[in-house]
């Protein structure tokens, strides 16, 4: 579905991401793992179409990524990005405007697993909320591939496990999500499948089950014994 | 390129708002002293609906300039470059919101300036001395040559002109989020590599205008094709740019 060629960023003579080829399949959560600076965002936003690569490419569904792909795709920043004058309502109308597989339905029954009120000004939420505020908005859309980028970052248990439990049912067969996060506890319940990224190069890839059996560790200490 | 000139004009509209609301205090204030024979307030009304004219034309001409800005410098850009469109979609739509913008804010203060000066002239009995001078002045605009192809050209060329400022400046934010991302001085930088662009395309036009036979048409065709390839270089140059060099 989702492939990655060759895929070289550089920033100021410095390589973000180095090289990078894999293939993410659809009805499979992924992990992108990595310390700071390993290139899991600049990836990320290559694969939404977001940046272009100097070299390589990354095709979905055999199209190369931009404007075409950008209506199957998803990417779900860490920062808040939402405009300051919004309510959710207006995010609602936002993403339902320009994005034609996002599911109305969807984002208001999940608005009210998630205790919102739509008049709620986005610059009012709490981070717990406003974390649940964008999966919310980005698991509403029927994407073919969702990327969260640290989803987990600055939220209190409560909210990460909705969080969590959004992603899970979201996932269909023929979509795939790919979660860049530190928080590799939380990252070992959700995900079956790895990618783990130092200094921009693809180190290790595969499922985790797998990765576990042929490493004799579990995720987290192989996190630390591959980045400490 | 439709929904993103919808919501660029949500993202404006609290300043639009603003504008209205004291255009529509203003004018109030307007009324009140011509019906009501009170010279001071009809005055303070008339300075300050001359003011906010001008303002409002002066903020509603930057206030896309200023949100372009926003879009490469705040996290809310990805808001605007996630969206299925182009780069040159995005800019395209802009550009002609800004354009549209002020058109829509000219034919505003001109049609409230238009019906207060009928009502003044309704009010007074002097009625047929103003109808006289107005008659005048456009027998002095006929003697002079001054012709509707005349005003025509001259809005014409002041929107050209804009469009190419536009373009220059949308080029010297784009120059200060990419190539000079990690420049301490990059704003300064950008506003002096926009001035110098603006000040080269005012020589270049000026040359190419006074190359063309004295009509007001070729002039106006002239510059025309100069700021469509100006605005056309710089939308390319900010696009390449862009999916080259932005790092949101």
């Amino acid at each position: 579905m989702l492939e990655s060629t060759h895929v070289t960023k550089r920033y100021g003579g410095k390589a973000a991401d180095d090289d990078l080829t894999f293939t993410i399949k659809p009805g499979h959560i992924y992990g992108l793992l990595g310390p700071n600076g390993s290139g899991k965002s600049t990836w990320m936003k290559i694969a939404s179409g977001l940046i272009v690569p100097d070299q390589g490419q990354i095709t979905l569904d055999g199209v190369k990524v931009g404007k075409q792909t950008k209506a199957h795709t998803v990417y779900m920043a860490t920062e808040d990005f939402f405009y300051p004058y919004m309510k959710i309502r207006d995010v609602e109308r936002y993403y339902r405007d320009f994005f034609s597989d996002f599911d109305t339905e969807k984002f208001r029954t999940l608005l009210a697993e998630l205790n919102f009120d739509e008049k709620m000004k986005v610059t009012s939420l709490s981070s717990g909320m406003m974390a649940k505020l964008k999966i919310a908005v980005t698991m509403s859309r029927r994407a073919r591939v969702y990327l969260l980028d640290e989803p987990f970052n600055g939220i209190d248990l409560l909210a990460r496990d909705a969080v969590v439990k959004t992603i899970i049912e979201s996932l269909t067969d023929d979509c795939a999500v790919i979660i860049s996060s530190h928080l590799i506890e939380e990252l070992e319940k959700i995900v079956d499948t790895c990618i783990f990224l130092k200094d921009g190069r693809l180190i290790l890839s595969g499922e985790i089950e797998e990765i576990r059996q042929s490493q004799g560790c579990s995720l987290i200490e192989l996190y630390k014994k591959l980045y400490a | 390129m439709l929904t993103i000139m919808k919501y660029e004009t949500i993202r404006q509209r609290l300043s639009k708002f603003i504008m209205l609301g004291l255009l529509a205090v203003l004018e109030v204030v307007f009324l009140i002293g011509l019906y009501g024979q009170l010279d001071k307030p009809m005055g303070y009304a008339i300075v300050g609906l001359t003011f906010l004219a001008i303002f409002s034309f002066m903020y509603v001409s930057v206030e896309s300039i200023l949100n372009y800005n926003q879009d490469l410098s705040k996290k809310s850009g990805y808001m605007l470059f996630m969206t299925p469109h182009s780069v040159y979609e995005i800019l395209g739509a802009k550009i002609i919101h800004n354009i549209l913008t002020i058109i829509l804010t000219a034919l505003v203060f001109g049609l409230v300036a238009f019906l207060d000066i009928m009502l003044i002239l309704l009010k007074y009995d002097s009625i047929q001395y103003f109808l006289d001078q107005i008659q005048q002045i456009l027998n002095e605009f006929a003697d002079l040559n001054i012709s509707t192809a005349s005003i025509v050209s001259t809005v014409v060329l002041m929107v050209i002109l804009w469009i190419s400022t536009v373009a220059i400046a949308f080029l010297a934010i784009t120059l200060t989020y990419t190539f000079l991302h990690a420049v301490p001085a990059k704003g300064l930088i950008s506003f002096g590599i926009f001035l110098a662009l603006n000040f080269a395309y005012s020589w270049v036009s000026n040359h190419l205008l006074d190359a063309l036979p004295n009509a007001y048409m070729p002039r106006t065709l002239g510059a025309a094709a100069l700021t469509a390839v100006v605005a056309a270089l710089c939308l390319w140059l900010d696009g390449w740019m862009l999916t080259r060099k932005l790092a949101l």
